[in-house]
């Protein structure tokens, strides 16, 4: 049994609508992009077991004592964690959550989903704008800046937004332009 | 599917001008609240002096107010060149002058009946930068002139004593006759335009002259019946500005007479009720505005991309609302207030003479503010089109009449017919001219003795060649050409008429229910965004310096997205800022990166060049 159908389902009523090769191509860009993001936080929370581990009372569930034994995490006890050592499980945390997050909009818009091309799109917008941050900061990283980009590039050919009837609702405007009456 | 010609209301062509004009004299519906309405001139200029202003910079007065008459204004007194003569309906006013006529009316305008709101507000309709616009054009308005803060109360307590003493509602027409068209053209000149100052429009103006034209034909029985209806518009020009007369979704008539929507304050003519968000570009920045549009045109047609901000105006453009509503007073036939009519032509003395303006004079560089000239004049006294050029003001100059068209058509169609016949005797005779010498150069080709021979007869057969391709294309274009107009002559000969708004490029529409759903909500959100984001920025410098510039692009980023739920295009706003951030962070790469980016290049293109190499060497 297939766990997921990236096949777009249509109503019967619905002609079938033909998937274009740059949707294809800018969704195994971003599965790409997701899988590392997935895996650079579960790396880092793997990193950071011991701290992550201060933060949460293993010893009150037998089933986290488990996992923990499992995981071979040190027994330590319950306590805070200074700003140092919290911001990289911070971190590994949002890398983890927006991976999973950008993961569900890509197999969405896979599946030729509108909403899915808007929130990947807004994805990459606030990528975009950490990033930029970065590059403020004085670590750039101008491979990440460049794929973003060329995903949201891709993303906004004509193409692609009518096969996710993007331009459906704004075809017509009625504001009227001017000269200075 | 093409509308079905209607049965039109019908007139005698003998007629006289103000039979014709009493016939189909149009309906005005007005918007709850509306100040000024069509008045006659002689009670304006009972209220005026006359002025002129002079190219040093003072005005000076010519005639004091209560004198001036049509008399003088059929002989306006002389002007020295480069000077603007201008009627003044009310008098400079100090500061106790303009706080009474404010007081006095207020008390006098508390009319809960006649009261205008202007529901949603018309920042709440747009976005920052156009807001940003439009604080930027009402500081131009403190530099540029403006017509003085009281004017309005006072022009519009002078109305209100003209209309007591002698009610009535007027208009001007004319009747002209162009190309077998029989045109009608309604003027209607109000005391004032208090656009901006009521109802938060562009400009406020003395004085204001709106225009309206029906398009008669002789439809074959003796009688005219109405064609088109044509209504001036501020942002409109030729084929736009016209409606067919049965087009039923763009036009209304009642009775035989067409309704006019007027634009409150602004008195511009609508065909269909409701609040029409007009777009008007800053001077200052029209530079800007030009520069945008043309990137703008190269990111759609050049890099094939989807329009940043969609296919409308450019953002460094002011929203302003023309409320043209139509709930308030109705003046025509059969409404409470009946038209007062007055015949005008070239002929009238003060149409033809007087050629100032027929209100102040504001020395507004960009016009606005200033008052218009009269129906036969632009501002700088030049003849107005829509007085000289009836037919081309709406496009009309290139149409015939129906009955025209046809015969028009016939005489096309047995023009073609006959040029088809002498082209076919024309493309036989050639065709055997050139197999002629098509004949003769294949059979001297093996003799080369007369090659000289050979050379110049095949230079006559290329020559022949191409001709006789040209008109046998001229003959396939032409029956093209001859199936269309055939077809055309069958269909109107069925009755069968044009899409009625086929010639429309650009539609002007009132505001959808959609765009309006705005609630209250988002009126609080439009009024305090802006002072929101101010202190979000003084946050971020006092509590978060090293992270001021992400932060700013993150707040802004996250205001213009809560902004863009409210006005219904958020997939559109997303679209729009994730490819302005591409665009920098594109640039952003290139500039950091050029030498990585010509190594990587020439690299690049050395594999292909092996690759290429490699490939030829295998074959």
């Amino acid at each position: 049994m297939k766990f997921f159908s990236f096949k777009k389902k249509t109503k019967d009523s619905e002609p079938h609508t033909k998937r274009p090769a740059s949707v294809t191509l800018i969704a195994w860009l971003s599965l790409i992009d997701m899988f590392i993001t997935i895996l650079i936080g579960l790396l880092g929370i793997w990193i950071m077991l011991p701290q992550v581990a201060r933060l949460i009372p293993i010893s009150a569930s037998p089933v986290l004592q488990e996992m923990a034994d499992w995981l071979e995490v040190p027994q330590t006890e319950t306590g805070t964690l200074t700003a140092q050592e919290l911001q990289p499980i911070i971190e590994a945390v949002f890398d983890l959550v927006t991976g999973i997050l950008g993961l569900y909009f890509t197999l969405n818009f896979l599946r030729l989903k509108p909403w899915g091309w808007t929130w990947l799109m807004l994805y990459n917008g606030v990528v975009l704008i950490i990033l930029f941050g970065d590059c403020i900061r004085g670590e750039p990283d101008y491979v990440s800046l460049f794929l973003s980009a060329l995903v949201i590039l891709l993303m906004n050919q004509k193409e692609v937004r009518i096969a996710f009837k993007i331009d459906k609702k704004y075809a017509s405007t009625n504001l009227i332009i001017s000269k200075n009456s | 599917m093409p509308a079905q010609i209607s049965s039109s209301p019908k007139i005698p062509e003998t007629a006289s001008d103000l039979e014709l004009l009493r016939r189909f004299e149009p309906v005005l519906r007005f918007i709850r609240g509306e100040y000024f309405y069509p008045s006659d001139i002689e009670r304006y200029i009972q209220h005026c002096s006359l002025w002129m202003h002079l190219p040093d910079g003072h005005d000076e007065m010519l005639i004091r107010q209560g004198q001036v008459t049509l008399d003088i204004l059929a002989d306006p007194p002389p002007v020295p060149t480069g000077a603007v003569q201008f009627l003044r309906l009310v008098e400079p006013l100090d500061l106790g002058d303009s706080a009474k006529a404010m007081i006095t009316h207020t008390r006098k305008t508390r009319d809960k009946e006649n009261k205008f709101h202007a529901g949603q507000g018309r920042l709440a309709r747009v976005g920052y930068i156009s807001r940003l616009a439009d604080a930027f054009f009402s500081l131009t308005l403190l530099m540029r002139g403006r017509v003085p803060g009281a004017t309005a109360a006072v022009a519009e307590l002078e109305y209100r004593d003209a209309q007591r003493a002698d009610e009535k509602y007027v208009y001007h027409g004319r009747v002209i006759r162009h190309n077998g068209w029989v045109v009608l053209q309604y003027w209607f000149f109000y005391f004032y335009n208090g656009w901006r100052s009521a109802y938060h429009g562009v400009n406020d103006h003395e004085a204001d002259w709106e225009m309206m034209m029906l398009y008669l034909y002789p439809c074959g029985d003796g009688m005219l019946t109405p064609r088109w209806a044509g209504y001036a518009a501020h942002d409109f020009h030729g084929d736009d500005l016209r409606r067919r007369w049965d087009d039923q979704d763009q036009l209304d008539v009642m009775d035989g007479h067409p309704v006019v929507y007027v634009g409150a304050g602004s008195h511009a003519s609508y065909f269909r009720p409701g609040e029409y968000v007009t777009a008007v570009s800053v001077a200052l920045l029209a530079p800007v505005t030009r520069l945008l549009d043309g990137l703008n045109k190269f990111w759609m047609e050049t890099l094939k991309q989807a329009p940043i901000f969609g296919t409308g105006p450019f953002v460094f453009r002011i929203p302003f609302v023309d409320y043209a509503r139509g709930d308030g007073v109705n003046i025509g036939p059969g409404q409470k207030y009946e038209w007062t009519p007055v015949v005008i032509n070239e002929s009238v003395p003060w149409v033809k003479n007087y050629r100032g303006l027929w209100g102040l004079y504001a020395r507004d560089p960009i016009a606005g503010e200033n008052a218009p000239s009269g129906p036969m004049y632009n501002r700088d006294g030049s003849v107005r089109s829509s007085w000289y050029d009836t037919l081309g003001f709406s496009g009309l100059d290139k149409v015939p009449t129906p009955p025209a068209e046809l015969d028009l058509l016939d005489k096309r169609c047995v023009e073609l017919e006959a040029r088809q016949v002498a082209l076919d005797q024309e493309i036989l005779v050639k065709s055997e001219a050139l197999h002629r010498l098509g004949v003769t150069a294949e059979a001297l080709q093996d003799d080369a003795f007369v090659t000289k021979q050979v050379l110049a007869i095949e230079k006559n057969r290329d020559e022949l060649s191409a001709g006789v391709r040209a008109l046998r294309r001229e003959q396939t274009e032409n029956e093209v050409l001859l199936t269309s107009l055939k077809r055309r002559v069958e269909r109107l000969r069925a009755g069968i008429e044009d899409d009625p708004q086929m010639h429309i490029k650009h539609l002007a529409e009132p505001a959808s229910a959609a765009q309006l759903r705005f609630d209250r909500l988002a009126e609080a959100w439009s009024a305090v965004s802006i002072g929101l984001i101010l202190a979000g920025i003084v946050s971020l410098i006092l509590f978060n310096p090293k992270e001021v510039w992400t932060g700013l692009a993150a707040l802004l980023f996250v205001f213009v997205l809560i902004e863009s739920i409210f006005h219904g295009n958020f997939q559109q706003t997303v679209a729009a800022v994730s490819v302005l951030l591409a665009v920098m962070a594109m640039l952003l790469v290139i500039f950091m990166n050029w030498q990585l980016i010509l190594v990587g290049g020439a690299i690049a293109l050395a594999i292909y060049l092996i690759w290429q190499n490699v490939r030829e060497l295998g074959r």
